[in-house]
């Protein structure tokens, strides 16, 4: 087959991202056309902006489940790829749910916002599948660039332009770094494509010189650490978290609730694809374990996540404003999943795939619950909760919920999730460095109870303090149905969560090696 | 058809010397300059000095488009946006207190170390230069490239577009002036 017919014969594979390119397009389009007096605009975007999404997710359903490289090696498709395209676009389609009733996007620029969104989510299909360096850098820029933009979406808010800018700084700094990282890995094995990467790196690991062999590992050191810098910032994790609370507090809040979510289980799917499948020289996610350059990598994550959860968790102790509560709370939950990853192993992955998928859920409606909040009084501190309960006992209720799954009480899906991540570093604790992996798990627990202790203020504000003044607090209807779908959804994923279990192991399949 | 390269001559060793010092030396010039015409002269004589070192890895088309679009024209629209923006010059961001500047000299200092012995490391022991093969012989002309970005790296070649086109459209979003609501007034800005 020549390349030609390759690209074209790929394309079959390629429908719900071309779906989104459509919409995408589309978007930009009505943006135009429709009138901004028209008192429909808001609705008509919405809907064409589910609508693609819509069908995204029917051709997704509809693709041919067998695992292949597309567009001469650039891309994959498998099950492992799948399994977060369904992610993405349920975030996708939720956060424009919330967006339409939101105040924060005036009609008039609302369909930029949409068209950016589903921009994002390309950007993090090709995230979750790329099979090259080159793809691997545009996918991470394809997500970055509209997110600098929506960042600073409000016009004339000083903050709005200091997350924006905090943001693009942050971000080129941080992409930068990683792109000298890949030009490494590059110059040291002469393809970009990271099936011969794989390859090549083991055979350049056999025995040579050794002054080669040493210099050789260094280069590669230095490399895979940039590689790691690129995508630590895109999960938030420490050293590279600090734009994440003046972004969170800047942003529109219904694409940080996104933001939390969306491109952080991106950047787990790159970090699983890169690390685990390819620069594993052994192959598999016990190869990464075994070494690449001689560094004990699962440790230098497992320091990571040590850091970034201990971290995340005591600054967001003493903070009043939610949305940066919550971003320090999303900077700890990075910590946690990337306990998944330090354990290296068919269930780390596993485990962090099941901890993305119900931390979706519940830290999308606790941005939610921010939002009713934020409505009502018109601000986003600890003392706005103040008596909810018993001005609007669903929301409180249902806030209550989310930020005890976040804490990872039974019986919600937060237990679950943290359950597996549990299991999953303990299971090594007879194997080599099995202390190691106890003290990280002891480190986990010790934060969980940290983490509760702020939680338990909102909920103490929520449940105990008296209200202040008579505010009348009514989310809209649509927030409500979505308040009471999630926790009803977290209640019921922790009792029975066999379907989480079973989905997430049928996706674990990845294309390897071509 | 795979060919190893020849080894580096005196030459082409004196030429990267002079091409890097060079690009760090205007790379160190554009960071301290207080003049934000100064930075950018010396911006474009790092791009410039880039194109160099590009042209004796015998990227040449690589040399001639990073001269004329980075040197040229992106060069240009910065010197325009520094004539129009045209703000006093303000303190530069740098790290404050002593303990900061002392932890990031040294972390600086023992990267580059890092580097400068991975370099020596190398020399002696000839790994990278036997290692690196060049795929076509015709690497890094204009034919090739266009072949390459045609076949193998179509993909990304196209994605690139829709990339640059939501990037114009983000751009407009943030930058748009203001306009009148369809309340009457205007958006505020800062």
């Amino acid at each position: 087959m020549t390349i030609t017919q390759f690209n074209i014969a790929s394309a079959s594979w390629f429908r719900p991202e071309l779906a989104l390119t459509a919409g995408i397009l589309l978007l930009f389009l009505l943006d135009v056309l429709v009138r901004k007096q028209s008192r429909y605009r808001v609705a008509v975007l919405t809907v064409a902006a589910l609508a693609c999404v819509g069908v995204a997710a029917a051709l997704l359903a509809f693709q041919p489940v067998e695992s292949r490289a597309m567009f001469n090696g650039m891309i994959a498709s498998d099950p492992f790829a799948t399994f977060w395209k369904w992610l993405f676009l349920g975030a996708a389609a939720l956060t424009v749910l919330i967006a339409a009733r939101s105040d924060e996007f005036p009609s008039p620029r609302i369909g930029v916002f949409y068209a950016l969104l589903l921009s994002v989510v390309l950007g993090m299909f090709l995230m979750a599948t790329s099979l090259d360096l080159l793809m691997l850098y545009l996918a991470i820029e394809m997500v970055s660039l509209p997110s600098y933009a929506i960042a600073g979406y409000k016009p004339g808010d000083r903050r709005a332009a200091e997350a924006s800018l905090k943001y693009v700084i942050y971000g080129g700094v941080a992409s930068g770094i990683m792109l000298f990282g890949l030009s490494y890995i590059y110059g040291l094995v002469g393809s970009t494509n990271l099936t011969a990467l794989g390859v090549r790196l083991e055979s350049l690991a056999a025995p040579a010189s050794a002054g080669g062999q040493l210099g050789l590992r260094v280069a590669l050191m230095v490399a895979v650490i940039f590689v790691l810098c690129g995508i630590g910032y895109k999960i938030a994790a420490v050293p590279w978290h600090m734009w994440c609370p003046d972004v969170y507090e800047g942003a529109p809040t219904p694409f940080v609730a996104f933001l939390s979510v969306g491109p952080k289980a991106a950047g787990f799917a790159l970090a699983v694809r890169v690390f685990y499948s390819f620069l594993a020289s052994g192959g598999g996610p016990e190869g990464f374990a075994r070494g690449l350059a001689d560094v004990p990598w699962p440790a230098v994550v497992g320091v990571l996540s040590a850091v970034t959860m201990t971290l995340g968790n005591l600054s967001a102790l003493h903070q009043n404003n939610l949305k940066r509560l919550l971003a320090y709370s999303s900077i700890s939950h990075a910590g946690y999943a990337l306990m998944g990853l330090a354990a290296a192993s068919q269930l780390g992955v596993q485990s962090v795939m099941i901890y993305m998928l119900v931390y979706l859920v519940m830290n999308l409606g606790a941005f939610l619950a921010v939002i009713a909040i934020a409505q009502a009084t018109g601000s986003e501190t600890i003392a706005d909760c103040n008596g909810l309960s018993r001005r609007h006992p669903l929301l409180a209720v249902t806030f209550a919920v989310f930020l005890f799954s976040l804490t990872g009480l039974p019986p919600l899906a937060g237990f679950v999730g943290k359950w597996y991540l549990f299991v999953a570093v303990l299971s090594h604790y007879a194997g080599d460095g099995g202390a190691w992996y106890v003290t990280l798990a002891v480190i986990a627990a010790l934060n969980t109870a940290i983490s509760l202790y702020y939680y338990v203020r909102i909920i103490r504000a929520m449940f105990i303090e008296a209200p202040a003044g008579e505010l009348v607090v009514r989310p809209r209807v649509s927030y409500q149905i979505m308040l009471g779908t999630f926790s009803a959804a977290l209640l019921l994923f922790g009792v029975w969560w066999n379907p989480l279990i079973e989905w997430t192991q049928a996706s674990l399949t990845f294309l390897t090696r071509g | 058809m795979n060919y190893i390269l020849p080894g580096p001559s005196l030459l082409d060793k004196l030429a990267f010397i002079v091409l890097a010092s060079a690009v760090l030396g205007f790379g160190l010039l554009t960071v301290t300059r207080k003049s934000a015409v100064t930075a950018l002269m010396a911006l474009i004589g790092a791009c410039c000095a880039l194109a160099g070192l590009y042209a004796t890895l015998s990227a040449h088309f690589l040399a001639v488009l990073q001269v004329l679009v980075y040197a040229g024209a992106i060069m240009v629209l910065f010197i325009f946006a520094v004539m129009i923006v045209n703000r006093d010059d303000e303190q530069p961001i740098a790290l404050r207190g002593l303990f900061l500047r002392a932890a990031g000299v040294l972390g600086a200092g023992y990267f580059f170390y890092r580097l400068a012995w991975i370099v020596v490391r190398e020399r002696r022991a000839d790994v990278l230069a036997t290692s690196i093969t060049l795929p076509i012989p015709e690497y890094g002309n204009v034919a090739s490239i266009g072949r390459l970005l045609f076949s193998d790296f179509l993909f990304p070649f196209e994605a690139i577009s829709l990339l640059l086109l939501v990037a114009v459209v983000a751009g407009v979003l943030v930058a748009r002036p203001p306009r009148p609501t369809p309340s009457g007034d205007r958006e505020r800005v800062a």
